[in-house]
Order: structure tokens, then C-alpha cells, then sequence
């Protein structure tokens, strides 16, 4: 398979790249390195430093090819609130110019990494892809708006789509600048003997999902996804921070400092994914347990500590 | 009440700023005349022919509005299928640069003119607001898609909102450079004495509401809707293509030669609107039945005089 990533030099792209490319697929990777790339990704893909929204660029590097998955995404969900433009130029508009170029150059199918932010506070959990939408930030609704997008360019172009609505992803290789996700701050913190920053006193209840199934999911979807079609990504599975604390103290094998920071605006209290769906239409599931998950990103921090 | 209209030279927009100034309130009007005409905009508003992406325009008109009526739209299907990119910058990142405008002027709520494209091809003929979004063409995607901008909005900024989606509007006003909605081509035919184009040998299901109904849900979605709501704005009653030829023959007392297209693709063969959402927190229900508005629109162009 000939593919597209872009947002290659990404978390979540960069172990995509590599995945593809340890299974023999030609990878071509765009990346701008704006916000959380990595300085270096799997030699054996083209990688290729440069924005989707120059369509000249695109063009170039669409043509022959047989899927894009697209992760290029301003991706910082609070910093959407300082400057919403920004986001629905990047997330939104942005990724019109790379289907029009795919329409351009007859490349029919789009695997896109949309987000569980599109659901806002859901009325109920866990939540299906068929519950009310209501972003609550200009990030959830520029990835949704663009779903719509997607929508229209099946029928109307006969371009396919799977929009894979991930949950908290997590895993090796998340270089985000800067950081903002708590996982990977709290092994670095733990890395480092600094406290562990908590808010809302550890009560939110979060779905984790590892990043190796979230590109295994990618693939999936790439191979069996038809029509336009849209999944949950997640564990399935609610985890109460502080209980997230508790599992990486056991994979430590030490009590870790905690630093409690009271409550914070925009962050929703609860969000679980049903993820029956998937594994009935695309025979997806989680492999990888959460504490198994925690060890590898671990490991990573632990080399890659600087 | 102040309020600025924007789209207000258009079809629908022109029809609302009359309504206002009728009802006395103070009325202001952006439009670039793209696609409306200033002969159709009431004499009592106070006009700006300018675009919503012109920021210093928008500083300067924004600031002490009550609300924003937001109508301005690239509004032709069929042509969103040509040029895509079109629709989205106009209909979905003009209308961002109008809401920043709205946060820096502190206008806090606006009552979006949404379509009832985004639903798509549904599975049911009657769909009420939770129906799944699944536009089939970049007009209806761009619509539903700037919702979602007004929920972040709403939720990120407490800028309220009212969405409310048409169906099939219709009524006096409907001018367009190249007329692409059914009934104004088949009242210009019929006085022209031209055959009427049918597609699908004129089997469809539509949902017809008339424009000053639309224009009375817009001013009571102002006054009652708060925080953020979507609406279905439709008459709640499908009618079929081939039955308004018939009714076009009543009124203008003679039987019409059609000619008929067939097939044509992306059309849904029925929609209507299930308008139970909107009466019961609105209070507001079609007050103009079929056949009234049907002669009002007739009239309209049998004895216009505005020069287009």
C-alpha cells in the first residue's frame, strides 16, 4: 500500500509511520513540525517538512497515492480557546485543500484522526457515535465540522472516509511542545521525583487507550472501512485519575508526591467510549492492558529523557 | 431591539428585515451583493454593502447590537459540487471571522440561518433535530458544520445561539441571478408561457414553508431561545412536486405543458420536518398554509416593479 501520512512526525503519527513501514507499505510523511513533532521518524518512510495547507506541496505528494491518513491537527485543546481562528483554519479548512487536492489526483480514501472532543459533555456514558454532539471548545468543533466534510465528499466525490474518534491516547514517542496530556507528565515527573499534578482532586474519569491499538485501528480501518464511516477509539474502560495514579505507583514500584491543583475550566468530568462498534465492523479491539501500556511509555521516558 | 442582518439584500434576509423594521426595531444590513440585490432591502434599515470578512466594517457596525442575524450564504447546491472550497470559506470561516468580530464588540447571541441539508439522505421521511448529520453535498456540510463552531461558541465564550434549519423556503423576494429553486423557475416559466422542468417526473416530497414564517421564527427565536438550541424550521408537512404544478394551474387557471428531467442525483426523494421542537419552546408554528402563500408568491411576480 502507497500512503500519505501527514502529521507523520507526530505521537500518534510517528508510530503510525512506523507501523506501516514495518509491515512493508511506502510511507510518505508531512509534517511542519508547529507543535509536536519529533526530530526524526522511521528511516524508511519520506519524510517531508512542510504544511497541508500549501497546496502546491500536496499536490506533489498526493498523487499515487492510495490512502492519506490525515493526524496534521493544531492539536492543544485550551490554547483553541486563546485563538479559535487558528484551529478552523488548521483543522478545518486545511484539511478541505488536502481533499480537494485527493479529488484533484483520484485518491479515494481518507483515514482521518478525529477526536473524542466532538462529543463535548456527554449527556450519557458511555458515549456512541450516534449520542449528541455539543463541542464545548473551537478544537472538538473544528475535527467535528470537518467529519461533516467528509460526509459530503463520499457522496459527493465517492472519496471514502473513516473518522476514528480517539479517546485519551497514550504511548511512546508523545514529544507534544508543550506538554499539556497528563500521562506522559506524570512518568516524566515520576522520572524526575517531582510531584504528580492532579486536578478536580483526581475525579475525572477518563478513557485511555494505547497507542500502538490506535494505529492498529488506523490500518483496520484503511483495509476494511467502507463508504464513510465513523469509530470510537478508546479502551472502553472509565479511569478515575487518581486511580491512574495509583496504577503507575504499582508500575514504579514506589509511592509517588502528588500535587493536588484544585479545578480547571473546559476539561469535561466524565467521558468513556462505547467501543462495540468497532469491534463488530472492523474486528477491532484493545491488545494492549493499561499497566502494560504505562511500562513501555515508561521505558521510552526513561531513554528519552532529556 | 437592535440587530444586524447579516445577508440581508437576499431572498430570505430582505423578507427578515422588513419584518423588523415593520415591528419597529433598528435595523442594520451587511451584504456584499454577491448574490442579493439592494433593490429588495427596506428603505428604513441602514444598508452596508460590504463583506463579513471585512473586519474594520464589522468593528464599526458590530458594536451595540442586541443580536446578529447571520443569513449570509453561498447558498446554491448544485454549484457547492462544482467548487467546494467556496462553501466552506464563505458559509463556515466568514462566518468565524463574524463571531470574532461578535466577542470583540461583546454582541453576545446570534440566530444562525441553517439548512436541513445536513441531514443528508435520512433514513425516515420525517426527521426531527437528532436525526445523524450526514450531508451529502459541501453546502449542506458547511451548514451543519459552523453549529458545531456556535456550540464551542456558546460553551467557550457564552455567545448564545439559536440554529435553525431550514427546509424548503419559499415566497415573495426569491430573486436570483439565475433562478435555481423550483418554485420561482416554475412561476417565471409559467408567465412566460415556457414548459415547467420537472425532475423525477415531479415525484418528490418536499416540505414548502413560507418565508414570513420563517422571518416570525427568526424574531422568536431572538426573544425566547436561550443558551444554545437547533431548531427544524419547516412547514411539518410534505408536499409533492407534481401537486404545486397542479395548484400553479388553479391560480393561474390553465394546465401547464411540463417536460421532465428524470433522475437527478444527490436529490432526496423526501424530506420533511418534524417541527414538534420549535412549537413547543418557541411557541412558533406556520401560520401561512400552502395555497395563500403559493398566490402571494405568484403575485409577487406577476406585478413586481423592482428592477433587477
Amino acid at each position: 500500500m502507497k500512503a500519505l501520512v501527514t502529521g507523520g512526525a507526530g505521537f500518534i503519527g510517528s508510530n503510525l509511520v512506523k507501523f506501516l513501514c514495518d509491515r512493508g507499505h511506502k510511507v510518505t510523511a508531512l509534517d511542519d513540525f508547529s507543535s509536536s513533532g519529533r526530530k526524526n521518524i522511521d528511516p524508511r518512510a519520506r519524510l517531508v517538512r512542510g504544511s497541508i495547507g500549501d497546496a502546491d506541496l500536496l499536490k506533489k505528494l498526493v498523487k499515487g497515492q492510495e490512502v492519506v491518513f490525515h493526524l496534521a491537527a493544531t492539536g492543544i485543546i485550551k490554547r483553541s480557546l486563546e485563538n479559535p481562528t487558528l484551529y478552523f483554519r488548521n483543522n478545518f479548512i486545511n484539511g478541505v485543500k488536502l481533499l480537494d487536492v485527493m479529488r484533484e489526483f483520484g485518491v479515494r480514501k481518507m483515514i482521518y484522526s478525529s477526536t473524542a472532543a466532538v462529543y463535548g459533555e456527554p449527556k450519557r456514558v458511555p458515549v456512541k457515535e450516534s449520542d449528541v454532539k455539543q463541542p464545548v471548545n473551537p478544537y472538538g468543533a473544528a475535527k467535528y465540522a470537518f467529519e461533516n466534510v467528509l460526509s459530503s465528499y463520499c457522496h459527493a466525490y465517492g472519496i471514502e472516509s473513516v473518522s476514528l474518534r480517539y479517546f485519551n491516547v497514550y504511548g511512546p514517542g508523545d514529544e507534544q511542545r508543550p506538554a499539556t496530556r497528563a500521562v506522559p507528565n506524570w512518568i516524566k515527573a515520576a522520572l524526575r521525583n517531582d510531584p504528580l499534578i492532579l486536578y478536580w482532586g483526581g475525579k475525572q474519569v477518563k478513557d485511555y487507550i494505547f497507542v500502538g491499538d490506535v494505529i492498529r485501528a488506523n490500518l483496520l480501518a484503511a483495509q476494511k472501512g467502507r463508504g464513510c464511516s465513523v469509530y470510537n477509539v478508546g479502551g472502553g474502560v472509565g479511569r478515575k485519575m487518581l486511580a491512574v495514579t495509583r496504577i503507575l505507583e504499582k508500575v514504579f514500584g514506589r509511592k509517588l508526591a502528588i500535587k493536588e491543583m484544585g479545578d480547571r475550566a473546559g476539561d469535561p468530568n466524565i467521558l468513556i467510549a462505547d467501543i462495540g462498534k468497532i469491534k463488530r465492523e472492523l474486528g477491532w479491539k484493545p491488545r494492549v492492558s493499561f499497566e502494560e501500556g504505562l511500562r513501555r511509555t515508561i521505558e521510552y521516558y526513561d531513554e528519552n529523557l532529556h | 431591539m437592535k440587530a444586524l442582518v447579516t445577508g440581508g439584500a437576499g431572498f430570505i434576509g430582505s423578507n427578515l428585515v422588513k419584518f423588523l423594521c415593520d415591528r419597529g426595531h433598528k435595523v442594520t444590513v451587511i451584504d456584499d451583493l454577491s448574490a442579493g440585490f439592494l433593490a429588495l432591502v427596506d428603505k428604513r434599515c441602514k444598508f452596508y454593502r460590504g463583506s463579513i470578512t471585512n473586519v474594520k466594517l464589522l468593528d464599526q457596525v458590530l458594536p451595540g447590537n442586541d443580536v446578529v442575524f447571520h443569513l449570509a450564504a453561498t447558498a446554491t447546491i448544485t454549484y457547492s459540487v462544482k467548487n467546494p472550497k467556496v462553501y466552506f470559506r464563505n458559509n463556515f470561516m466568514k462566518g468565524i471571522v463574524l463571531l470574532e468580530g461578535m466577542r470583540r464588540a461583546g454582541v453576545r447571541k446570534i440566530i444562525y440561518s441553517s439548512s436541513g441539508a445536513g441531514y443528508g439522505q435520512p433514513d425516515k421521511v420525517v426527521v426531527d433535530e437528532n436525526t445523524p448529520i450526514q450531508p451529502i453535498n459541501p453546502y449542506g456540510a458547511s451548514k451543519v458544520a459552523f453549529e458545531h463552531a456556535l456550540s464551542a461558541y456558546y460553551h467557550s465564550f457564552g455567545i448564545e445561539s439559536v440554529s435553525l434549519r431550514y427546509f424548503n423556503v419559499y415566497g415573495p423576494r426569491d430573486e436570483q441571478k439565475f433562478s435555481t429553486r423550483a418554485l420561482s423557475r416554475w412561476i417565471k416559466s409559467a408567465l412566460k408561457n415556457q414548459p415547467l422542468i420537472l425532475y423525477w417526473g415531479g415525484r418528490q416530497i418536499r416540505d414548502y414553508v413560507y418565508v414570513e414564517d420563517v422571518a416570525r421564527a427568526n424574531l422568536l427565536a431572538v426573544q425566547k431561545g436561550k443558551g444554545l438550541k437547533i431548531y427544524n424550521v419547516g412547514a411539518g408537512r410534505g408536499i409533492m412536486m407534481k401537486e404545486i404544478v397542479k395548484k400553479l394551474g388553479h391560480i393561474f387557471g390553465r394546465n401547464f405543458r411540463t417536460k421532465d428531467l428524470g433522475e437527478r442525483p444527490g436529490d432526496p426523494r423526501a424530506v420533511v420536518a418534524d417541527i414538534g421542537r420549535i412549537g413547543k419552546e418557541l411557541g412558533w408554528r406556520p401560520q401561512v398554509d400552502f395555497d395563500r402563500g403559493l398566490e402571494a408568491m405568484v403575485d409577487y411576480y406577476r406585478y413586481r416593479r423592482i428592477r433587477i
